[in-house]
């Protein structure tokens, strides 16, 4: 017999419901060590407590724990929980749950939750002194504690802990699919792949959200997406197409929102020192050549409609406060950049590309196809460089097959690629990508730069924000004079929703999973 | 020994090498299998910009997986979970691929059976009509459509059918999730509603290979001298075409009907992605995308497991409504 969707009799048809539809994305798992995408680490958020959160300005501010203190040497922070929290399963939830989550997290971080590893790596443990008092302890002073701490959910002890084993194993198998949580929602019915469905916890210890309930629904493809809202079906959608909007424009009963996306299309150069082959590329000066020839704002108009922003460093120029807009917006001059390799002796043959070192300029370009633009801005790009004499050999894959083939062999089987990041509040993690400590991870160039690995060092543990701010303009300005990646665009971030919804703010990223305010005061008329 | 006894031990011994062939090909598809999705680049630890991804995720998600481990550990270990019954877990949800396949099963069987009966019916009339005015207009636009729906891209066919009905018929998804209601009945008939543009599509695209084969037998069929004896014994051009062409037609067709009978289980995926139809097809994309090797084996097993037996029973259903296939 077939599956049916089970129902609900304590939900009821509920009055103030959201739903919401996405054409390119699922939840893969609820299970907080295992949860990895968008819309599943948006689950991970809306069901568990944090000790604290970010605020839809982008600064920290409390959850679970209603304030803190910090020791005047700055490595142990005091919390106080909110009192009488519970867990859905009527379960008190405390200080104690925190403690064990946070030690359990630092005990198996090389095994089961590895995930979080990153997270809890300056974290020495957390005691819990009572159950609204935590205290955790930090091994050295750093500016993204609190970043990291709003990372980290709060799960219940008397689920986890039997099921943990003895090497935390049971803690990334576990399919959680009945999650007993104490967020602002909990899950009605979670219909891998389809669905999810969540209704408003009445015991939150929080400010209750105003919805009754808010769902997720998994399309195949966006033009799904985009004709079940026009139906209807949904109230908005994520992740529309720029070449939605213009069926989405004459309607009056739905409203398209374009914010300034943090999601940034970066072409990559090959940096890593010890690559012998193509040894022009790590020239400055043909780099330079390279940048000049590529039209971004022709890029933008094709790919985005127009709707994307440039950018003059790595960093995109909505994070705002860390954004470097000192550095020169780099310009589109093909003559200057012909000049440039002339100069250099790389002199063109008659079939129009160049030879370099004796060897024709002709490079690998590899990408992802779930690459943001790809591939027309793949294939832009390629027409832009042939302009200048540089021919390339776009090869697409899936991002598994891409990773393998730019870390192969220690970086030294492509010349270019093309990918996109998207940072988050906190620039730390987004600077870190081009540091020597993530070769075979984010670092998809192999540059690695001493100078740039201790000023990214120095950065993260400089509590003065002014101070940091400097810091981390110049590790931009780093880049963008070296050009390991030049940032192409930063993609807008397209939803839509009707007209009967209110208060639902926009969001810089792809999906809002850093912060659940976002749900708070939505509302939907009938 | 008794006539009967005598058909019995021939149609079991007709039956012994298909099953014995089969069975070695579902073993050979089990070592397959585990080498074949290893042999692409990349692997379950090589995830997409994963928020705090750090070097030790990626070596614990490989040892948790065993992947660090040698090729052959993994296949003794692989081997000894298939001698259990037991198809591992999903790396990506972390639930037991028994029930991933099975959850998905569920989505796409009915969809493809009731696409396939219609698929049979559009297929039998028309291959009929074409048949009995062979040559004329009729025929030739019976023929040229089955052959245009078969050439289309499925996918296509799906979207124009998608907006040709927004509004009238949900446009994706097997069910809607905000239907809050415990009614079975309610449930069954929205899951029938989203059924139908999915079925219409899938059955659109896999008539026209019947229609051809029926078309083509029945006019053979027509051809025979024992037609002729049925039409000097009386029999009316309809009784001919009922009681003999169009029996003789299912033959062929039988078979064509056990292969893609056996391939059900391997889903539509072109359909799914077009409807967003929670199935195997999609189950098995995204597996791919994410290295997903227990799912990726428990599919292929599931899949040629169903194409043998489909083929062993289709061998089997032959013997019986061909009494020629008895005296070879």
């Amino acid at each position: 017999m077939m599956a049916l969707a089970v129902g609900t009799p304590a939900f009821g048809q509920p009055n103030n419901f959201l739903r919401i539809g996405d054409g390119s994305s699922r939840v893969d798992s609820i299970n907080p060590f295992g949860a990895v995408n968008g819309f599943s680490l948006l689950t991970v958020r809306t069901l568990y407590p944090f000790l604290v959160e970010y605020d839809l300005e982008g600064r920290i501010t409390s959850d679970l724990a209603e304030n803190y203190a910090i020791s005047d040497d700055g490595l142990t922070w005091t919390f106080n929980i909110a009192a009488g929290a519970t867990w859905n399963d009527g379960t008190p939830l405390t200080a104690s749950d925190a403690e064990w989550t946070i030690n359990t997290m630092i005990a198996f971080r090389d095994g089961a939750t590895a995930r979080f590893s990153s997270f809890i790596a300056n974290i020495v443990e957390a005691v819990a002194k009572s159950d609204t008092e935590l205290t955790i302890k930090f091994a050295e002073v750093a500016a993204t504690s609190g970043d990291a701490l709003a990372q980290i959910p709060i799960l219940p002890e008397h689920i986890w802990a039997p099921i943990a084993g003895e090497d935390g194993s049971g803690l990334s198998s576990f399919g959680n699919t009945d999650p007993v949580s104490a967020g602002p929602f909990e899950i009605v019915r979670f219909t891998p792949p389809e669905s999810i469905i969540f209704k408003r916890y009445d015991d939150f210890y929080g400010t209750a959200p105003k919805l009754d309930g808010f769902g997720v629904v998994f399309y195949s493809n966006d033009d799904a997406a985009v004709n079940a809202l026009k139906a209807g079906d949904i109230d908005a959608a994520y992740e529309v197409p720029a070449t939605a909007m213009s069926t989405l424009a004459g309607s009056t009963a739905v409203n398209v929102v374009v914010t300034e996306g943090r999601d940034t299309v970066f072409f990559e150069i090959n940096s890593r020192a010890i690559k012998e082959t193509a040894p022009e590329l790590k020239n400055p000066r043909v780099r330079e050549a390279i940048d000049l020839a590529i039209d971004k704002d022709e890029i933008i108009d094709v790919v985005t409609d127009g709707l994307g922003a440039r950018s003059a460093s790595f960093l995109p120029p909505s994070a705002q406060y860390w954004y470097n807009d000192e550095l020169e917006m780099p310009g589109h001059d093909v003559d200057k950049a012909n000049a440039i390799l002339d100069e250099l002796g790389y002199a063109m043959r008659e079939d129009g590309i160049r030879v370099a070192n004796g060897m024709p300029m002709i490079y690998r370009f590899l990408y992802p196809d779930v690459a943001t633009g790809a591939p027309r801005v793949i294939t832009m790009i390629a027409n832009m460089l042939a302009d200048i004499g540089i021919k390339v050999e776009p090869q697409a894959s899936d991002y598994p097959s891409y990773a393998a083939a730019i870390f192969r062999d220690d970086y030294l089987n492509f010349e270019f690629g093309l990918d996109d990041f998207e940072p988050d509040n906190d620039p730390n993690r987004f600077l870190g990508i081009p540091t020597c400590a993530q070769f075979n991870q984010a670092n998809e160039t192999g540059y690695c730069n001493k100078e740039y690995d201790a000023l990214f060092a120095e950065q993260a543990v400089t509590l003065d924000t002014q101070k940091r701010r400097e810091i981390v303009r110049e590790l931009q300005a780093i880049i963008a004079r070296d050009r390991p990646i030049i940032p192409i665009y930063a993609a807008p971030t397209i939803s839509a929703q009707r007209s009967n919804v209110r208060d639902l703010p926009p969001s810089p990223l792809i999906i809002n999973h850093i912060s659940k305010q976002f749900l708070m005061n939505v509302t939907v008329e009938k | 020994m008794t006539r009967s006894s005598d058909s019995l031990m021939r149609f079991l011994r007709r039956l012994v090498w298909p099953v014995l062939t089969g069975t070695a090909t579902i073993l050979l598809t089990l070592v397959a299998n585990f080498f074949l999705f290893r042999f692409a680049p990349g692997d379950a630890a090589d995830l997409r910009h994963i928020p705090g991804a750090s070097a030790e995720m990626k070596e614990a998600i490989r040892r948790e997986f065993g992947l660090d481990r040698p090729y052959w550990e993994q296949f003794v270990k692989y081997l000894e979970q298939l001698l259990h019954g037991n198809l591992g877990y999903s790396y990506q949800s972390r639930l037991p691929v028994s029930l991933e396949l099975g959850n998905a099963l569920q989505n796409t069987i009915p969809l493809l059976l009731i696409g396939l009966v219609v698929a049979l019916v559009i297929a039998w009339f028309s291959a009929v009509i074409a048949a009995w005015n062979q040559g004329r207009t009729i025929d030739q636009v019976l023929r040229g459509a089955a052959l245009a729906f078969y050439a289309m891209p499925t996918q296509w066919l799906g979207l124009i059918l998608i907006f040709a009905f927004t509004g009238i018929l949900p446009s994706g998804g097997m069910r809607d999730p905000f239907l809050f209601s415990d009614s079975a009945w309610d449930q069954a008939m929205d899951i029938g509603r989203h059924m139908i543009l999915p079925g219409i599509t899938y059955a659109l695209a896999v008539y026209g290979q019947f229609m051809v084969i029926m078309r083509t037998s029945i006019l053979q069929t027509l051809s025979e001298d024992f037609i002729v004896t049925a039409k000097i014994k009386g029999l009316t051009d309809w009784q001919v075409m009922q009681r003999h062409a169009t029996r003789n037609a299912l033959l062929p067709v039988t078979t064509l009907l056990g292969l893609n009978l056996g391939m059900l289980v391997g889903g539509a995926i072109l359909i799914e992605v077009a409807y967003s139809w929670p199935g195997i097809g999609q189950l098995v994309y995204h597996a791919v995308i994410g290295r997903d090797y227990p799912v990726l084996s428990g599919a292929f097993i599931l899949i040629t497991t169903s194409v043998v037996v489909c083929n062993i029973l289709v061998d089997m259903i032959y013997v019986l409504i061909d009494p020629r296939t008895r005296q070879s």
